[in-house]
């Protein structure tokens, strides 16, 4: 008999629903901090879809949202990997359905010089 | 445009020339000598606090104020000049599997810094605690792709437990203390710190930090207070081992990260549990004690893989239910329940269900057993299991490891099993990896933890050499071996020239199968013996090379030589290459197919 490779043995993919999550990340980003926990994602076969990087109300801290499609399965296994990054202090994750998701639009419009 | 460019060249010259190395020489203060210091010096005497008394490495431009402070140091800080600095990093990595320290590497910057990266990557694997220091350029050229300028990281942001760039002379003293605090506690791992060339030059106040570090995540400040399992879990899972009828252990390195074997022998006699143990976890529980059912897994022996596929409990102790262990996980132990101990949350249901995940130090968990049971009244069937261990001996009586005898040529595993009777099984011996790593381990019969120092989780070919030298430097009085293949001695045999320029005594035992041995059994078994491009037979000859560094080399070719040659070579002083030509078709049995599962083993 012939294999064609070790893949057989892995842990099944694909037959676990993917969900929308949207995981909140509160972290210090010292060195280069932000970038080690973006990275995780790709790393463990999490595709960013969207992401924001922004200041908190504490100086020295910053907090990450990433909306990602997660494998429900190993999803617990990735958020306790996430919490155990040295210098994140939190981790929320919450499914895209549960969340409001909302967009603004701030556009310029040049009405003319003729306009009144 | 001519102008421009002489415009443009004239400011390049300019910024080279205002960040050339007449800047850096800062005059440090007069009046506070002892605590006003070089970053070069502060790096130094922060190793030395950490209680670093060797350190493996390989000079360049980014680390000349390291390599001149280093010489000040010289008796109180040992520095070991490798030949590449793959080779440090492995030295470094060596050392610490042998001692349980942290081992300490140091390259410079851009392709010593690059260099260094297969044994990161190894390191965090493996789960070793490993501080790697490199240099880096200046940090006004940062950025403007300098001579040897790489972001190293970046580079290794992904295989280290964490990373720091050096920014500035002030906070050099806490970020040495820091990492060898991320490095050594928890899951350990390795942890690099990027230094730039102004700030080793660079003066400012020493004072080494003594308190825990703060700046760190809930999960590591817990860790700190070493995690002890929850005690209500630890109590149910003592009671489900006691209830259960086939029981078994299931060990690995995490046993040896935490110092654990005497408890887990202690554990497993008062209960009378069976124990298994991984490549990782050779040597946690002694190969010859009677409860010892050996490696399970890919090339583990029958009887463990059977005995862990057919038990109804599993109690497994720093492991990760890797592929190579578990086999096709759907057929995986299809009746047991299993409890998983681990100091690292995220590796517990990781590949597989666990029913009762223990977060814990392996050592504490196993304490707390200990103290539990004598007070346990329920503690009536320690010596029982009687039906399980009928099964279990009954396995071992009718499938051992085995192998067929040659009187023409020396079978490796024979190689093995000599090797074991004239060391005693006592040497600390260190692989490469492929079948002579799989041979030793399923035939030497470690006794102890630190012992068996391999590459497991990255599988690097190379390891063996320089993690056997490594261990050599922190035991010069113990024998110590390299035993590699013909293709992994090759990929790192440099360093046999760090082995006698160091008059150690390092031997080394080549299994020279003039083949790159597991490819070539995969091409045979499953790749219909479509062997492609597994010949190593043009050599070199070793014994040769062994001479051209200042070495000794002995050959054995026919059985009848192989104990004159393991005997004088291991009896010798001085480094000593031993080449020994052992069947080159030979395969290592059992082996479990990719995607089968554990019954499914191969026996020839």
């Amino acid at each position: 008999m012939r294999f064609p490779d070790d893949l057989a043995g892995c842990r099944p993919q694909g037959d676990e629903a993917a969900m929308t999550q949207t995981i909140s990340i509160l972290l210090k980003n010292r060195h280069s901090d932000a970038e080690r926990v973006i990275g995780l994602f790709s790393a463990t076969g999490y595709e960013i879809k969207k992401m924001n990087l922004s200041g908190s109300n504490a100086e020295d801290m910053s907090k990450l949202v990433i909306v990602t499609d997660a494998k429900e399965k190993n999803l617990g296994n990735f958020l306790t990997r996430l919490r155990q990054q040295v210098r994140v202090l939190s981790v929320e994750a919450a499914e895209g359905d549960r969340l409001p998701e909302r967009e603004a639009v701030f556009a310029k419009a040049d009405a003319g010089v003729n306009c009144k | 445009m001519t102008a421009f460019l002489v415009f443009a060249g004239k400011c390049m010259r300019d910024f080279i020339e205002s960040h050339s190395e007449m800047r850096f020489t800062e005059e440090l203060p007069k009046e506070d000598k002892v605590r006003n210091m070089r970053g070069a010096q502060i790096l130094c005497e922060s190793l030395l606090c950490e209680g670093v008394d060797t350190i493996f490495g390989y000079p360049g431009g980014a680390v000349l104020y390291i390599y001149d402070e280093l010489k000040c140091f010289e008796g109180r800080l040992r520095h070991v000049l490798c030949r590449h600095e793959q080779g440090a990093v492995h030295m470094a990595e060596g050392y610490a599997l042998a001692t349980g320290k942290t081992g300490v590497a140091l390259a410079t910057s851009g392709p010593g810094a690059t260099n260094t990266v297969t044994g990161i990557a190894n390191a965090f694997m493996d789960s070793t605690p490993l501080v790697v220091i490199t240099g880096q350029v200046p940090r006004p050229m940062i950025g403007t792709m300098a001579f040897q300028e790489i972001d190293i990281a970046g580079i290794t942001r992904p295989c280290t437990k964490y990373n720091y760039a050096v920014t500035d002379v002030s906070e050099l003293a806490e970020i040495i203390h820091e990492a060898f605090y991320v490095a050594r506690t928890g899951r350990p791992g390795p942890v690099l710190i990027d230094i730039p060339k102004d700030v080793t030059a660079q003066v400012g106040l020493f004072e080494y930090p003594s308190d825990r570090p703060r700046d760190l995540s809930g999960v590591c400040d817990e860790l700190a207070g070493g995690m002890s399992g929850d005690e209500s879990t630890i109590v149910a899972a003592l009671e489900k081992i006691q209830r259960s009828k086939r029981p078994i252990f299931y060990v690995g390195g995490g046993v040896t990260r935490s110092s654990a074997g005497v408890e887990l022998v202690q554990l497993s006699e008062q209960l009378g549990v069976p124990v298994t143990t991984t490549l990782m976890g050779l040597g946690a529980f002694p190969a010859k004690h009677p409860n010892s059912l050996g490696m399970l897994g890919m090339h583990g022996n029958y009887t463990a893989n059977m005995a862990i596929s057919e038990a109804d409990l599993i109690f497994a102790v720093g492991v990760r239910f890797d592929d190579r262990v578990t086999g096709n996980v759907k057929t995986f132990a299809p009746e047991a329940e299993i409890i998983h101990v681990d100091v690292d949350a995220s590796s517990v249901r990781q590949n597989i269900k666990v029913h009762h995940p223990i977060t814990g130090d392996a050592r504490a968990v196993l304490v707390k057993m200990l103290e539990l049971l004598p007070h346990d009244p329920t503690n009536a069937r320690t010596t029982s299991f009687g039906d399980w261990w009928e099964r279990l001996r009954g396995w071992q009586r009718d499938f051992p490891l085995s192998y067929q005898t040659s009187d023409d040529v020396i079978k490796p595993q024979q190689l093995c099993e000599e090797l074991a009777r004239l060391t005693d099984n006592e040497a600390i011996i260190a692989t490469d990896v492929g079948q002579h790593q799989m041979w030793l381990a399923q035939y030497y019969g470690f006794r102890r933890m630190r012992q068996s120092l391999t590459s497991g989780g990255l599988g690097t070919m190379g390891f063996g050499l320089p993690a056997a030298l490594g261990a050599q430097f922190a035991f010069p009085d113990k024998q110590v071996i390299a035993f590699v293949g013909d293709g992994g001695f090759q990929m790192t045999s440099q360093e046999l020239a760090t082995a006698v320029q160091y008059r150690t005594d390092l031997k080394v035992i080549v299994m020279n199968n003039a083949s790159l041995g597991m490819v070539r059994q995969w091409q045979e078994i499953i790749y219909d013996k479509n062997y492609s491009e597994v010949d190593l037979s043009a050599g070199p000859d070793f014994v040769k090379l062994a001479e051209a560094y200042g070495a000794r080399g002995l050959r054995a070719e026919h059985p009848s030589q192989l104990e004159d040659v393991l005997r004088e070579g291991l009896g010798s002083a001085g480094v000593v290459v031993m080449d020994i030509r052992v069947a080159p078709d030979e395969c290592v049995f059992p082996m479990i197919l990719p995607g089968a599962g554990l019954k499914e083993m191969k026996l020839q």
